[in-house]
C-alpha cells in the first residue's frame, strides 16, 4: 500500500466509525422502549430475603410486598394501598391480621401467588435473619387457612400492615426459589410478581430489567419495555448523561448544581421532603453534657439555616424533632431552638461553664453535609468559648466507637437515620429508647417516661394509630425538652428526571425509587 | 546464563516480597479501627446480625490461626467472598481484570504508536517548527494530569462535536438488547469471535478517549526519548555513511537509526 493509499483508508475508516457512533446516539434516542436510570451506587445484594440497600431500587421493579405505603401530600393523608393483598383485618387485640391475597397473580415463573408462597417467603427471610428481617421479629407463627387468605399470628401488638409495606426484606417470592441460595440471586436470577423481570446483571456495570408478559396491575400506554440500571459512580458523568438525554432518572448530584439543572427545559428536578433526618446525639452519660442546660445551650448555638443553604443550597428543611415531614407521627408545632447565641452564653454561664471547654463531634467521612453542619457549628461554638473538636470517621468505625464505652466514647454522635418501614416508632425507639448495651442509642439517654410511651405507643399502632400517634409526638416533645439530641436538617429528595416522562411520583418511603411499571414516555 | 541466574535471583526474592505482602494486608485489615463483621452484616445491622457475621467469618478465631488460613487461602488462590460486591472475588476479577488489561495494552501500543514516530520525526527536524512542536506537545502531556485530560476530551469529542461516546465500553443498544457473548472479556475479541464488525467497530470508539487518556503521558515520555537516543546516533558516522551513499530519509530514519536507538 503506498501512502497516498494508506492515509485516503485512515481517512475512510475514522470517517465510518465516527459515523456509526452518530448513529448510535440516534439509536440510543430514538429508543422509547428503555427506561435508562443512572445510579450512583452499586447493587451488592440481589436477595429479596437479605437486601438492605440500594439494591431495592432492582427489586422494587421485580418484586411486590402485600401492601405499599403512600406518604402524606399536601390535599391528602398517607394511607397504605393494598398490593398483592387485597384487604386485610386485625383482631381486637392486635396480634392476628388476616391479609387476603390477590387473585390471578402470577410469578415469573409462572406459578400462582398463594397463602403458602406468602408463609413460605417470610419464614425464608426469617430464617436467613439478614438485612431487614428483624421486621417480621413479633410474627410468632403464619396460618393458611385457605390458598388467598394468610393468617399472621403476632407475640405482641404490632402494626403488620406498615410492616408488610417496607421497601426491605418484605418481598414475596416464588415457592421454587424457596430453597435457593443468596448466590443464586446475586447471579442475577429473580422470582417476583412485579411487571418486571432481571434479565441481566453485571454486578457494578448494570442491571438490565425486562417487562413480564401478563403483569396483573395497570400498565400505562407507551409504557417501558425494558430497564436499564447504568451504574455510574462519577456525578459528572451522571449529570452528563441525563443532560444529553443517555439517561431518564437520576441522583445524587451536587446541591449547588440543581440551579443549573432546574433552567433546563429538558430536565425536571423534583425535590421533595425524605425521611432521611440529621442529628447528632448528645452523650447524656457524660459531663458537662449530662446537664440539660448545656445541652439546650450547644442546640441553641447550631446554625440551622446556614446548614440548611450551605449544605443543601437550600433544599433541605428544618427537623422538627426526629420525626420528619411526610411520616405520620411529625410533629409540625414542635418547641425547636432558634439560633441564639446569647441566650446560649446565658445558659452556659447558668451552670458555671468556663470557656475552653473541648467536645468531639463524630460523624462519618462519607457523609459532606455532616461536615458542613460540624464546620458552622464550630464556628458559632468559638464564640462562646467551646472548641468542637470535629472527628470525620469511617461509620463502622464511628458506630464502634459509640458502641464501645459511653465514658469514652464522643460527646455528640452525629448521623443521618432512615425508617426500615415507615413508623416513628423505628426512629424513637432506636434512637432514644432505654438500651442495656447501646446499639444505636448513642448518646445512652435514657427517660423510663418516655420509654413507656414509646413502649405504649408501639402496642397502639395497629389498632388506635391517632392515639399511637399522639403518644409518639408527647415522647418527641418530651426528647426536645431534655435536649437529648440536636435536630439538624431534613434530608430533601432530590431525583433528576427527563421531562417528557410520564406518570413520575416520588415516594419517599422507598428510598431512591423508580416505579417504572407508572412510567411512560 | 546470565539471564537464567537473573531470572532465578529474583523468582527467589519475589517469593519474600510475596510472603512480606501477604503478612502486611492481613496486618493492616487488623490494625484499622473498624469492625470488619458490622461491615459484612450490612447497613444497619441488630447485634445477633453482627455476632453471626463474625462467625461465619472466622473472626472469633485467635489471630495466627486465621493468618494460616489467609494465607493457605492466598496460595491456593481461593480469594474468598468480597465484603462488598457478596460474590466470589475470583468471579469479581474474571469480569474486571479483561477490560482493565483490554485498556491498558491498547493505550501502550497506542502511547508507543504516537510516541516513537513523533520523537523520530523531531530528531530528524532537530530545532525546526517541527521538533518545537513535538516537544512543546511531549511537555505537555506529561505535564497534564490525566483525569483533566479525561473531562476535556470528553468536552470535546462527545459533548460538542459527538463523535465519540461518553463513557461506556459498549453502546446501549448492544450492551442491553444485543450483549457480546463472554469468551475473553476482551470486548475486541469477542466481537471479532462473533463476527459482529459493527460490535468491534462500537467497542473500538468506546476505547479511544479512555485510551488517548492514558497514553499521553507514556506517549511524551517515548516521544522524549527516543528523540533524544535518536539525536545521538544521527550524529554517528554510518549515518553520515548512510546518507553519503544516498539512501533515503525515511530509510536511514526508520531502517537504520531507530532500530539503533530502540537496541541501546
Amino acid at each position: 500500500m503506498n501512502r497516498r493509499n494508506f492515509l485516503k483508508t485512515a481517512a475512510l475508516t475514522a470517517l465510518a466509525t465516527a459515523a456509526a457512533s452518530h448513529w448510535n446516539f440516534a439509536m440510543a434516542e430514538g429508543a422509547g422502549s428503555i427506561f435508562t436510570l443512572a445510579y450512583p451506587t452499586s447493587f451488592p445484594d440481589l436477595d429479596p430475603a437479605t437486601s438492605f440497600s440500594n439494591d431495592g431500587a432492582v427489586l422494587a421493579n421485580v418484586y411486590e410486598g402485600l401492601t405499599r405505603y403512600i406518604p402524606a401530600t399536601d390535599t391528602a393523608e398517607a394511607r397504605i394501598d393494598p398490593l398483592l393483598a387485597t384487604s386485610w383485618d386485625v383482631s381486637a387485640d392486635g396480634k392476628t391480621w388476616t391479609f387476603t391475597l390477590r387473585d390471578g397473580v402470577k410469578f415469573h415463573d409462572g406459578s400462582p401467588l398463594t397463602s403458602q408462597a406468602v408463609k413460605g417467603s417470610i419464614e425464608r427471610t426469617k430464617k436467613i435473619g439478614g438485612g431487614a428481617s428483624f421486621i417480621w421479629g413479633p410474627v410468632s407463627s403464619i396460618e393458611t387457612p385457605e390458598p388467598l387468605k394468610v393468617v399472621f399470628v403476632l407475640s405482641e401488638p404490632q402494626p403488620l400492615d406498615l410492616i408488610a409495606s417496607a421497601g426491605f426484606a418484605a418481598w414475596i417470592y416464588a415457592p421454587s426459589s424457596h430453597d435457593k441460595e443468596a448466590s443464586w440471586f446475586n447471579a442475577g436470577n429473580d422470582a417476583g410478581t412485579g411487571a418486571f423481570k432481571i434479565s441481566r446483571y453485571e454486578p457494578g456495570q448494570r442491571a438490565v430489567l425486562d417487562r413480564v408478559e401478563g403483569y396483573w396491575g395497570k400498565v400505562p400506554d407507551g409504557a417501558f419495555q425494558t430497564i436499564s440500571f447504568e451504574i455510574v459512580e462519577d456525578a459528572t458523568l451522571a449529570q452528563n448523561m441525563i443532560e444529553s438525554g443517555q439517561a431518564d432518572w437520576t441522583y445524587s448530584l451536587p446541591y449547588e448544581n440543581l440551579e443549573a439543572l432546574k433552567s433546563n427545559p429538558d430536565l425536571n428536578v423534583v425535590v421533595n421532603p425524605s425521611f432521611e433526618t440529621l442529628f447528632g446525639l448528645y452523650n447524656v452519660k457524660r459531663a458537662p453534657l449530662d446537664k440539660v442546660k448545656v445541652r439546650q445551650a450547644l442546640s441553641l448555638a447550631f446554625p440551622y439555616d446556614d446548614v440548611i443553604s450551605a449544605g443543601t443550597s437550600g433544599f433541605g428543611s428544618r427537623a422538627k424533632g426526629v420525626v420528619p415531614a411526610g411520616i405520620w407521627g411529625h410533629d409540625t408545632n414542635a418547641p425547636i431552638p432558634k439560633t441564639d447565641l446569647e441566650a446560649a452564653k446565658a445558659l452556659l454561664a447558668e451552670e458555671g461553664i468556663e470557656p475552653g471547654l473541648e467536645l468531639v463531634m463524630t460523624y462519618s467521612t462519607s457523609q459532606a453535609i455532616e461536615a458542613v453542619a460540624g464546620e458552622l457549628w464550630k464556628a458559632n461554638l468559638e464564640t462562646l468559648g467551646i472548641t468542637l473538636k470535629l472527628q470525620p470517621m469511617a461509620w463502622e468505625a464511628q458506630w464502634q466507637l459509640g458502641k464501645s464505652n459511653p465514658e469514652a466514647a464522643q460527646d455528640i454522635f452525629v448521623m443521618f437515620w432512615w425508617p426500615t418501614f415507615v413508623t416513628p416508632y423505628d426512629y424513637l425507639f432506636n434512637l432514644f429508647h432505654s438500651e442495656e448495651k447501646p446499639n444505636f442509642n448513642l448518646g445512652y439517654y435514657s427517660n423510663p417516661e418516655v420509654d413507656a410511651k414509646i413502649d405504649e405507643a408501639a402496642k397502639l399502632s395497629g389498632t388506635d394509630r391517632a392515639r399511637a400517634e399522639a403518644l409518639f409526638i408527647e415522647a418527641q416533645r418530651k426528647i426536645i425538652e431534655d435536649a437529648a439530641a440536636i435536630f439538624m436538617l431534613d434530608q430533601p429528595n432530590v431525583h433528576i428526571i427527563r421531562a417528557d416522562i410520564k406518570g413520575y411520583a416520588d415516594n419517599p418511603a422507598y428510598g431512591h425509587i423508580a416505579f417504572v411499571n407508572d412510567l411512560s414516555r | 546464563m546470565e539471564l537464567l541466574r537473573y531470572i532465578l535471583r529474583r523468582t527467589f526474592l519475589s517469593a519474600f516480597v510475596l510472603v512480606g505482602v501477604t503478612f502486611l494486608v492481613f496486618v493492616v485489615a487488623q490494625v484499622v479501627p473498624s469492625d470488619p463483621a458490622a461491615l459484612y452484616a450490612g447497613p444497619r445491622p441488630t447485634a445477633e446480625q453482627i455476632e453471626k457475621a463474625r462467625q461465619e467469618l472466622n473472626l472469633d478465631a485467635p489471630l495466627p490461626a486465621r493468618f494460616a488460613t489467609f494465607a493457605g487461602a492466598m496460595a491456593s488462590a481461593d480469594f474468598g467472598i468480597s465484603y462488598k460486591s457478596r460474590r466470589l472475588i475470583a468471579e469479581d476479577l474474571r469480569a474486571y481484570l479483561p477490560a482493565t488489561l483490554e485498556l491498558a495494552i491498547f493505550s501502550t501500543v497506542l502511547a508507543l504508536l504516537i510516541g516513537i514516530p513523533l520523537g523520530v520525526i523531531a530528531a530528524a527536524r532537530q530545532g525546526g517548527w517541527a521538533d518545537r512542536l513535538c516537544s512543546f506537545g511531549s511537555i505537555a502531556a506529561v505535564a497534564m494530569p490525566t483525569f483533566f485530560l479525561a473531562m476535556i476530551l470528553q468536552l470535546i469529542f462527545a459533548q460538542w462535536l459527538g463523535i465519540l461516546p461518553l463513557s461506556g465500553r459498549l453502546s446501549r443498544e448492544i450492551a442491553i438488547s444485543a450483549p457480546l457473548p463472554m469468551v475473553t472479556g476482551f470486548n475486541l475479541i469477542d466481537a471479532l469471535i462473533a463476527g459482529r464488525l459493527s460490535a468491534f467497530g462500537d467497542a473500538l470508539t468506546h476505547l479511544i478517549l479512555p485510551a488517548l487518556t492514558l497514553a499521553s503521558y507514556p506517549a511524551g515520555v517515548a516521544m522524549r526519548l527516543t528523540r533524544s537516543a535518536m539525536i545521538e546516533i544521527l550524529e554517528r558516522r554510518h549515518i553520515v555513511a548512510a546518507r553519503a551513499l544516498g539512501l533515503s530519509e525515511p530509510r536511514i530514519l526508520f531502517g537504520h537509526a531507530l532500530p539503533n536507538a530502540m537496541g541501546r
